[in-house]
């Protein structure tokens, strides 16, 4: 599965990365149980630092979405069948929502318009494995 | 002699002028002489100037070096072989390097890629698909590689006190050394090794990293990979074989044919062709694999970083952030090796020795 990370940008790159992983997740291209690249092998790919992919690995082994060992590399261990976030990340998350929406709206965008693009990107999202899933929890 | 000269001078230097005529339609059209450009300036009249400079650099320089091997081929002949040779190599490599200046020039001053979308992509997972060894090529080669040497040992105690090691350009013997073990079969000796060292780049390149170009569309980029592992891996397997026939004929010449060269000369033609043969098949073959996909404009996703600082003279790349070994060459097939990583490093000290080796051998056995 291919991502694409923009060098000029000034979101650091281990970011994108990241940011293109968790996407890749919630879109359903990538599925709990599937493996990554190692650290080196993607940074061999890209012909970037080893230190930014660790890094990019590092936040979504942090965020619970990927998990590392010797034996199998870095795996996908959540995806949007594992069932319910807990809710300390719940309430962590709609913090940062907050914010951004808060930006748009004092941008002058009105909130019924924020939030209507908020729910064409939350659509965007649903994939059938998620929409048919069954609450499971990750093993 | 003369006649030897001329012909293996005129030879060789034609196969190193075309190949510098041909290295252009060997990269990608967004890398003109190794420059990177933008799409919407591939036709760009600064990019069509500089190739056509370099085309006719390539001309002249080749043609000069033609007619240095008929000057030399009557005086000196050995110097007929390696001057125009020397001089095809360095004035492709000097035109190259010049006519890709103004370009970069015209791709500075017009700001070329400001306001262009740039994005690095790569497969975040393992694609599976297994890049294979052609196998069976090597298995040729090794089995004529141990029927040789099998025959070189049955014949090894029939063998003069001394045995031939260098010939002129004539295919006469000009210089003997002691019969042992290692002189008598220093042609095949030689083979195995070059052999061994083939196969395992080989091996080792079904792991070297694929690079997915940003301009490709989603679905053309493994395809774009395969087939530069396919067409890489064919040409390093059928250049095997075919320098396994190369020492096998000197083996045998060196064994069955104390006065001259007997199988060598024309097993050397038949490499030269053979190089050449491959190297067309091989276009062919990577056209072949991609025919249909042309890169279509609207599925371009966006362009390549220009990375032209990491590439000293189109030529060599130098890139101290990349973790990689071995890269996809910017023009031509197969791979070139990063100069700014240590592996790297390691490697090219390893093949510079091992040209030394090649060159100091003969003057040793002398």
């Amino acid at each position: 599965m291919l991502i694409d990370v923009d060098p000029l940008s000034p979101v650091p790159i281990y970011q994108q990365i990241r940011e293109r992983v968790i996407e890749a997740i919630a879109s359903g291209r990538l599925v709990r149980g599937q493996s990554l690249h190692s650290v080196r092998a993607l940074a061999k790919a890209f012909g970037i630092n080893v230190a930014t992919v660790a890094k990019a690995y590092d936040g979504l082994r942090q965020d619970g979405l990927i998990a590392t060992t010797s034996k199998s590399g870095s795996v996908v261990v959540r995806d949007p069948t594992s069932g319910p976030p807990d809710p300390a990340f719940v309430a962590d998350w709609s913090a940062r929502a907050r914010t951004l929406l808060a930006e748009a709206v004092a941008r002058g965008l009105p909130s019924s318009e924020a939030a209507e693009i908020c729910g064409r990107l939350a659509a965007s999202f649903t994939t059938p494995a998620a929409a048919g899933s069954t609450s499971e929890e990750t093993p | 002699m003369t006649w030897s000269a001329l012909a293996l001078g005129a030879g060789t230097t034609l196969l190193v002028g075309g190949s510098f005529l041909l290295t252009p339609a060997l990269a990608r059209p967004t890398l003109p002489l190794g420059v990177s450009v933008p799409a919407d300036r591939v036709e760009d009249p600064a990019v069509g100037r500089a190739l056509r400079t370099y085309r006719s650099a390539v001309l002249v320089v080749t043609a000069v070096a033609l007619a240095l091997t008929g000057a030399l081929a009557a005086v000196a002949p050995p110097a007929a072989v390696a001057v125009p040779v020397l001089i095809a190599t360095a004035g492709g490599i000097a035109a190259f390097v010049q006519a890709r200046r103004p370009l970069m020039a015209a791709k500075a001053s017009e700001a070329w890629f400001a306001g262009k979308a740039v994005r690095m992509s790569a497969a975040v997972t393992a694609t599976h698909e297994d890049v294979r060894v052609p196998v069976g090529w090597y298995l040729a080669s090794v089995v004529l590689l141990a029927g040789t040497t099998l025959v070189g040992a049955l014949r090894y105690d029939d063998l003069p006190g001394r045995v031939p090691v260098h010939w002129d350009l004539a295919g006469s013997p000009d210089s003997y050394a002691d019969t042992t073990w290692w002189t008598a079969l220093a042609a095949v000796w030689i083979g195995w090794a070059a052999l061994a060292l083939v196969a395992a780049l080989a091996f080792a390149a079904t792991r070297f990293p694929v690079r997915v170009h940003p301009g490709d569309p989603v679905e053309l980029a493994p395809r774009r990979a395969r087939a530069q592992q396919d067409v890489a891996q064919w040409v390093l397997a059928t250049t095997a074989l075919a320098t396994t026939a190369l020492v096998c004929a000197l083996g045998l010449d060196t064994w069955f044919s104390p006065e001259g060269l007997r199988w060598s000369v024309p097993a050397l033609v038949l490499f030269v062709v053979a190089v050449i043969g491959c190297t067309v098949e091989a276009v062919r073959r990577y056209r072949r694999e991609l025919a249909g996909a042309d890169l279509p404009t609207a599925d371009r996703r966006a362009e390549a970083p220009d990375d032209d600082r990491f590439w000293p003279g189109g030529l060599v790349y130098v890139n101290r952030q990349d973790p990689s070994v071995w890269v996809p060459k910017r023009v031509g097939i197969g791979w070139t090796i990063n100069l700014g990583s240590p592996g790297g490093i390691a490697v090219a000290v390893g093949l510079l020795a091992l040209v030394g080796l090649g060159i100091a051998a003969p003057l040793v056995l002398g």
